[in-house]
């Protein structure tokens, strides 16, 4: 049994135009405690939404939901919305928030704002209080910086304020949406090894978002690929970085700029599609450099190209791929 | 209701404007209801505003004063009005009284029973520094008391005497043969505590108020409580000198609430809900018919209307200034030419009364009644025809224009009036004003002409201030430099008999309103207040509902 | 802090003085003076009337009659004494200021009372017919003036009810009883004035507060819906509250002004109208003072709380 296992999820929009499904048919999992997973996607993938199914805070226009999510052998899915607040909101699997900047209110102070979840569980406001200093202390911040507010702190400084707020319950699961892609890439770096640190001091498993491929690199166990409400590519992280199968995957790490090297960096043409006019067939094709005959017609099923390595490729699942493309794919 | 033992002294009928005619035609029924009065209760009338000038009677004579010193300061002087014949007097704070033979000196013998609120004993030092203050004013230093605005139509005294502690004797420079009708006007109140002014005054303050030492009166009421802006609370004075006829004392009532409601719609919400007893007297406040009518469709047989003369609508020209109107002919015309009955229902609210209704022929009025309304008796036909005539001949066929002072609050009165004149080829140039302006400009040359109602006065010699020369009289309502005028009214003066008196002013009036035509008497304007029926012993003479208020008399049937 | 207090203090004496000196000027453009008002119902003569405009300094050159009125506003007595009543004018003006200060803090707190909790629940429930039905009560009733809304009331309670507001008015230290029963009329038409934008601010915010991301941030850490509500949406709306709080009392102000004459109450909407009719010189620039001060201390109340409300706002340290 895995640590944390969703299945088949699914999740839609109900918008003006109709439903939006932003999540579709996706699955993936952390098999151990301790383990990370770097979901990646450019923005409007809907990976922040599969996130969202797991931590159950649902826009208002929420409309189908599907599938199973089993954390820690419970049946999260199963819970009802006070048994999740209760057991497993926070105390089990916390949330860094993307934008960090945002994510503290503007009008009151950081420190009650941190510890806000121990002082609604009935703690006494003065352990509240240090406990925040400790937790700070954890993240790098002073114990002043409690009785600040939100606005004369840097985006830093926040951020780590953040990460102590989810860490307060001592959950096992934290998850990271976008934790860094407001800040500097200095600071960006600190926060990146903060993480780090804390997962090898601490044990933690993280379920790291991003678009930034590079990123996930440096904190991720394994990894998975979303594009379009799709899981594109889900594996290993060694393996999906070193041979990536999806062209997409590949079109992702071809960006990164390299220090080493002459290669320059390759960048990704044109948009996701419009998630209410998605392409017949597989839905990376317009923008797909090595699209062939099926890729048009027919939609790409994830297939197994490695160990506990999935791609959803016409170039792994049909007799008729061109050879060479499937080198160039792993070149 | 007064005591019976003293005779009330009838001294004269006096024939001025509509007065008497109004009070025939409108006599209150509930006057003197047969019922036994009952004590106690409390009642809620309506007041237009607070009185201004701190309630000093010497210095205005505002609707919203006279309403609540009637109660405060009582309904008389050292005489009064009779409650049963407005055209006689009774005693009040004065017992009896006599005159020399030649009318110069008169002496009052006061009643011992009366008291100031505070408890004091009102004296004949009381009254002298009354009548000093009147027609002397005061000074301390170099503050300087004018005399009161009255002190001239009382005559001109030089010397004001207590011969002791009940008696008083005041000396006129000439003869005054009425001066005891002329003192029961009841806008002579005595509104001022000697023993609490007298210091103040000394001390420099010469223009203290009755407010300034707390509306300490000799009247039937006393202050309970004084809201500015909102309530003038008064409580029965138990000391109080007069009793009923069956020996009660006065007054029937515990205490009148005068709510100051500037707002005519938000006092007749008021009354037409059962808050109010009463409604307000004043210019706006009185009703029309159409107010009338509401107040009966919500209240049917629970209310009645008190009507009283309202005083002339009319038309005043300022011949000081250029223009047609100086031609003597001209303003005959314009006389002539206005249908005079068509402005009661546009002008007047609906209420109010012409010509026609008057005349020698009218059993209601007596033969000696000499009324202005009687100089255009001619069919309307006729006298517009003449009043071309009279256009032509001054050489005024194709009209002119001329300005017109209007008040804001009387806007009805400025359309109708040209609305008439248009016809004759008169354009009347409406000049509408607040009434801090109005204030102004009708004492002013500024206007061409002017609208106006004139409280009817019952003392022909007070009129010379209002019809009388500009340069003598700034009040005067008709603009002129007449000397004709002064040598009328100094006849008038002079006057010792009632019958002489009678001759001059009918001379004065044919000359103002007819041979001249300074001004153009319209209509004669009613007043209308609403009481709930349960009011009763009401006393409100038809002749007058601006200055004379006395609940002294009334009592709540309920 | 304190610095900037007193600076803003100290702009409103100029504010209070030019004020002052158009207000002066404007009545002494006004033809008319109260001499002939106090006379006017009377005959009396030339002398009468001079020796009347003597005393009350009428008289006198213009400067002599500002720069006197200007130094007795130090007084007690705020501006002398009234030349129609011949009482002083603090005493007036302070009777009147004390009725229209509380009906617009009567005002002011019902309708904070109404518009908090239902802007909370519209915002909680957008979209709903009860969110529907109060946004169009709101707009409905924004859209009646004030005037107009005290005379229909009035009305239609006289019509169907044959019933009355109260015409007494007590201050709460006499009745307490008698002056809730008139206060609350005119305070309830005020309300409906301005209650509206309070709710509408209210809801409008609450709803973006709601949708942000640190409500989100909120809700992930456990709070419940009203939690949310009360704990960051409501303290963060509370900023274009008083904001909207503000800016609107400037219009309650003057529809207090109008309420005063339909329900009785001696405020000083009604005191103005009637001195400046009576060209009661003092009483009017007095009271027309007193109404600058009052908003301008209002404004600078709303930016302190701003201050209190929003740690965002600073006052008297320049910010880089």
């Amino acid at each position: 049994m895995a640590f944390l296992e969703a299945t088949d999820l699914l999740l839609e929009y109900q918008t003006p135009r109709g439903a939006l499904r932003a999540v579709d048919h996706v699955s993936f999992a952390i098999e151990e405690p301790g383990e990370t997973l770097g979901i990646i996607g450019e923005s409007g993938s809907g990976k922040t939404s599969m996130v969202s199914l797991v931590t159950r805070v649902l826009p208002r226009n929420t409309g189908r939901v599907g599938g199973r999510i089993v954390y820690g052998g419970r049946d999260l899915t199963a819970l009802s919305a006070e048994q999740y607040r209760r057991t497993v909101r926070w105390s089990e699997i916390a949330v860094v928030f993307q934008g960090a900047m945002n994510s503290f209110n503007p009008v009151l102070r950081v420190g009650p704002q941190v510890g806000e979840r121990l002082l609604l569980d009935g703690m006494p406001r003065a352990k509240v209080e240090a406990e925040v200093e400790r937790l700070f202390e954890l993240v790098g911040l002073t114990a002043e910086v409690a009785r600040a507010y939100p606005h004369e702190l840097s985006g830093g400084m926040k951020q780590r304020a953040a990460i102590a707020s989810a860490l307060s319950l001592n959950p096992s699961l934290v998850i990271l949406d976008e934790p860094t892609s407001a800040l500097d890439v200095s600071v960006q770096a600190q926060i990146m090894n903060l993480l780090k640190r804390l997962k090898w001091e601490r044990g933690l498993s993280y379920l790291f978002i991003t678009h930034d491929i590079a990123l996930a690199a440096d904190l991720a166990d394994s990894i998975a690929v979303v594009h379009a409400g799709e899981l594109r590519e889900f594996g290993p992280a060694d393996a999906v970085l070193t041979s990536p199968r999806d062209p997409y995957t590949e079109r992702l790490l071809a960006s990164i700029p390299r220090i080493h090297g002459a290669q320059r960096p390759g960048f990704l043409t044109g948009a996701p599609p419009d998630p209410m006019d998605r392409p017949a067939g597989c839905r990376f094709r317009p923008r797909c450099p090595r699209a062939f005959e099926p890729c048009a017609t027919r939609p790409p099923e994830l297939v197994e190209v490695g160990d506990r390595h999935l791609a959803r490729c016409w170039l792994y699942a049909d007799e008729s791929a061109p050879a060479d493309a499937r080198e160039g794919a792993s070149s | 209701m007064h005591d019976p033992k003293r005779k009330p002294r009838r001294i004269t009928r006096l024939p001025i404007a509509a007065v008497v005619a109004t009070a025939l035609l409108f006599a209150v029924g509930t006057l003197f209801a047969a019922d036994e009065p009952r004590s106690g209760g409390t009642l809620t009338l309506a007041n237009r505003g607070d009185p201004p000038a701190g309630f000093d009677s010497m210095f205005t004579s505002s609707i919203a004063l006279h309403h609540v010193g009637g109660a405060l300061f009582g309904p008389g002087n050292l005489v009064m009005r009779c409650r049963e014949d407005f055209y006689t007097v009774c005693p009040y704070l004065a017992l009896r009284w006599e005159h020399s033979a030649d009318f110069k000196v008169w002496t009052f013998v006061l009643r011992g029973d009366a008291y100031w609120h505070d408890g004091r004993r009102f004296t004949a030092e009381d009254a002298k520094f009354w009548f000093d203050l009147v027609f002397f004013g005061a000074r301390s230093g170099d503050a300087v008391r004018p005399p009161a605005y009255f002190a001239r139509e009382l005559g001109v005294a030089t010397k004001v005497e207590a011969l002791d502690d009940r008696r008083l004797r005041i000396t006129f420079a000439h003869r005054n043969a009425h001066f005891p009708q002329i003192l029961a006007n009841p806008r002579f109140r005595i509104a001022h505590p000697r023993h609490l002014m007298e210091p103040l005054i000394e001390a420099g303050q010469v223009n203290v108020s009755p407010l300034d030492v707390g509306l300490v009166g000799l009247g039937p009421f006393k202050l309970g409580q004084y809201r500015r802006g909102s309530l003038v609370r008064v409580d029965r004075f138990d000391r109080y000198f007069e009793r009923d006829p069956r020996g009660a004392r006065l007054p029937y009532l515990d205490r009148i609430d005068y709510v100051i409601m500037p707002d005519p719609f938000a006092m007749d919400a008021a009354f037409r809900s059962g808050r109010l007893d009463g409604t307000a007297r004043g210019q706006a406040h009185f009703l029309s018919r159409e107010r009338t009518a509401a107040y009966e469709r919500d209240l049917g047989e629970s209310v009645f209307f008190a009507r009283a003369d309202g005083g002339n609508f009319r038309l005043a020209f300022n011949v000081l200034r250029e223009g047609p109107w100086q031609d003597p002919r001209v303003r005959r015309a314009i006389a002539l030419w206005i249908d005079k009955p068509a402005a009661i229902p546009s002008a007047l609210g609906g209420y109010g009364w012409t010509t026609p209704s008057i005349g020698p022929g009218d059993i209601n009025v007596p033969t000696e009644f000499i009324n202005w309304p009687r100089y255009d008796t001619a069919p309307l036909e006729a006298r517009r025809a003449e009043a071309r005539r009279l256009m032509a001949e001054a050489g005024y066929g194709d009209g002119f224009s001329m300005g017109h002072l209007t008040r804001g609050i009387m806007t009805e009165g400025g359309e109708f009036l040209k609305a008439q004149l248009a016809g004759l080829g008169v354009d009347l140039r409406l000049q509408i004003v607040d009434e801090g302006e109005w204030n102004r400009a009708r004492v002013s040359l500024d206007y061409d002409s002017q609208q106006g109602r004139l409280a009817p006065s019952p003392i022909p010699e007070g009129t010379e201030s209002v019809y009388g020369r500009y340069e003598l009289n700034q009040d005067a309502y008709a603009k002129h430099d007449d000397s004709h005028l002064d040598e009328l009214y100094r006849r008038l003066r002079e006057s010792v008999t009632m019958e002489q008196r009678i001759e001059v002013w009918r001379r004065v009036s044919r000359y103002l309103f007819f041979e001249q035509t300074y001004i153009v008497p319209v209509a004669e304007s009613i007043d209308v207040v609403a009481y709930r029926s349960h009011v009763r012993g009401l006393v409100i003479p038809p002749e007058d509902m601006h200055s004379h208020t006395d609940f002294a008399t009334v009592w709540l049937d309920r | 802090m304190t610095r900037y207090i007193l600076r803003r203090i100290a702009l409103i004496v100029p504010a209070a003085f030019g004020a002052s000196l158009v207000v002066f000027l404007v009545m002494r453009a006004l033809p008319g003076d109260v001499a002939l008002t106090i006379l006017a119902d009377t005959p009396h003569t030339v002398e009468i009337r001079e020796a009347l405009r003597d005393e009350l300094g009428l008289n006198d050159p213009l400067h002599t009659q500002y720069l006197r009125w200007v130094a007795s506003m130090g007084t007690a007595d705020l501006g002398g004494t009234s030349l129609e009543t011949g009482e002083p004018v603090g005493t007036i003006v302070g009777g009147q200021l004390s009725v229209t200060a509380l009906l617009a803090a009567y005002t002011v707190a019902m309708s904070l009372l109404v518009a908090v909790p239902l802007g909370a629940a519209a915002a909680m429930r957008r979209g709903t017919v009860l969110d529907r039905t109060v946004q169009g009560v709101a707009t409905a009733s924004l859209s009646v003036p004030t005037v107009f809304a005290s005379l229909l009331l009035v009305w239609v309670l006289l019509r169907l009810f044959r019933w009355s507001p109260p015409i007494i008015y007590s201050s709460p230290g006499e009745d307490l009883l008698e002056h809730a029963g008139i206060m609350i009329w005119p305070a309830l038409l005020l309300a409906a004035a301005y209650l509206p934008h309070l709710l509408r601010v209210t809801r409008a915010r609450l709803i973006d507060v709601l949708q942000s991301d640190y409500a989100d941030a909120a809700r992930a850490r456990g709070l419940s819906e009203p939690g949310v509500l009360v704990r960051h949406a409501l303290p963060n709306a509370m900023v274009a509250l008083v904001t909207v709080a503000g800016l609107q009392f400037g219009a309650l102000v003057s529809g207090a002004l109008v309420v005063e004459t339909v329900f009785g109450l001696p405020g000083l909407g009604r005191g103005i109208v009637h001195a400046a009719l009576a060209r009661d010189y003092p009483v009017v620039q007095s009271a027309a003072i007193v109404l600058v001060v009052l908003v301008l201390c209002v404004n600078l109340l709303v930016d302190l709380a701003y201050a209190a409300v929003d740690p965002r706002v600073h006052y008297g340290r320049r910010t880089a």
